[in-house]
């Protein structure tokens, strides 16, 4: 049995077809919260049955990108894959390398390079009850009124091991409850999980760049707006395909909107801060 | 490396002013640099003059800070020139 899931962000459209029950259930946990979109696809990827028993094979065009790991790591590989190769193809506004969350419509944008912390701030914000839009990749763009918008690349958080204690949630005993999903190097969690829910889209209300800093207190600094485009442009990842690599767009965003640089050793610590920011 | 003796701007940059402070941007490069408010006075006093006359025009202007402004402009000339943002007239 084949199913076909079709979802777009930031302009281009993701096919992924499911062969099998394990692999469709995948696909459905993966990309709940993404927008339907059209049936002609720009990237197009198939999952189905490994080599062994619990495994799966993910493949694009026919190419083997993986054929000997579980749903999560698969998963993880699919959204991997897939996120690198909108970067690559994006040119309708600024994709960071972020995650975002909202609070009655007005998003924090949280971006930072891998390992800066934004999944776990993020994940803190979703317990607070904000929504989720995003832990990896967020698409700014301009309304006709000139707001700025954010639009989250809606897979579920990739939490790793470290951001559990002071999540305080027990993963390991319930992976299988349809909110959590083991991956190679932590979970998969969907808001659900953490007592919230996503949103696709959300007006940009402020930018917050995490940085964890061992042994320094929490703090919440407001940043220059030559210091915010810095930040921006540094962790902006389709500028090569951007008139002037994007800096217009980015000095824009750094003029109009607020931003922060958040100094924590403890997310927990920061999330109250941050979550007042939008409040 | 050595520190320009008469710094003066390199080509190629594109200035965005975001209020009393600079961001330079270099597109070929995909290079950018965060200019604080002393640090975009002193690029603007690269033009080839030597490093002791910025000193003394920014020392003129701000009396206050002649203790601290020699050693500001230097490193600031020494960020610059290791960015190749200036070079030596």
């Amino acid at each position: 049995m084949k199913h076909r899931r079709v979802v777009g962000f930031a302009g281009t459209t993701i096919a992924v077809d499911a062969e099998g029950p394990a692999a469709w259930s995948l696909v459905q946990f993966l990309f709940r919260d993404m927008a339907e979109a059209a049936s002609v696809a720009d990237l197009s990827f198939e999952i189905g049955p490994g080599s062994a028993a619990g495994t799966l094979r993910l493949t694009q065009g026919g190419q083997i990108l993986n054929a000997q790991d579980g749903p999560g790591a698969i998963g993880a590989h699919l959204t991997s894959d897939a996120a690198r190769q909108i970067a690559e193809r994006t040119s309708g506004g600024l994709l960071l390398h972020s995650a975002a969350v909202a609070w009655n419509g007005r998003a924090v944008v949280l971006p930072g390079a891998s390992g800066a912390g934004k999944t776990t701030l993020c994940a803190h914000l979703v317990q607070r009850g904000l929504s989720y839009l995003t832990d990896e990749l967020a698409m700014m763009s301009f309304r006709e009124d000139a707001a700025a918008t954010v639009e989250g690349f809606c897979r579920p958080m990739a939490i790793k091991p470290g951001a559990w204690p002071s999540l305080e949630i027990d993963l390991a005993t319930d992976a299988d409850a349809g909110d959590s999903l083991v991956t190679s190097d932590g979970y998969f969690v969907r808001p659900e999980r953490l007592n919230s829910s996503a949103v696709r889209t959300a007006t940009v209300h402020a930018f917050v760049f995490p940085r964890r800093a061992p042994r320094e207190a929490a703090a919440l600094r407001r940043l220059t707006k030559a210091e915010a485009a810095l930040a921006l442009l540094a962790n902006l990842v389709n500028a090569r395909n951007l008139p002037e690599h994007g800096l217009a767009l980015v000095t824009r965003l750094a003029k109009t909107i607020p931003a922060f640089e958040a100094v924590y050793t403890d997310a927990r610590e920061m999330a109250p801060a941050v979550h007042d920011i939008v409040r | 490396m050595d520190t320009p003796q008469r710094p003066n701007r390199a080509e190629g940059y594109n200035l965005e002013p975001l209020d009393d402070e600079l961001l330079l941007y270099h597109p070929a490069r995909t290079q950018a640099i965060y200019m604080n408010a002393t640090a975009t006075l002193i690029w603007g006093l690269c033009d080839g003059r030597p490093i002791e006359a910025i000193t003394e025009t920014l020392v003129a202007a701000y009396p206050d800070a002649a203790a601290t402004l020699p050693a500001e402009v230097r490193a600031t000339v020494e960020k610059l020139a290791a960015f190749a943002a200036i070079v030596e007239s």
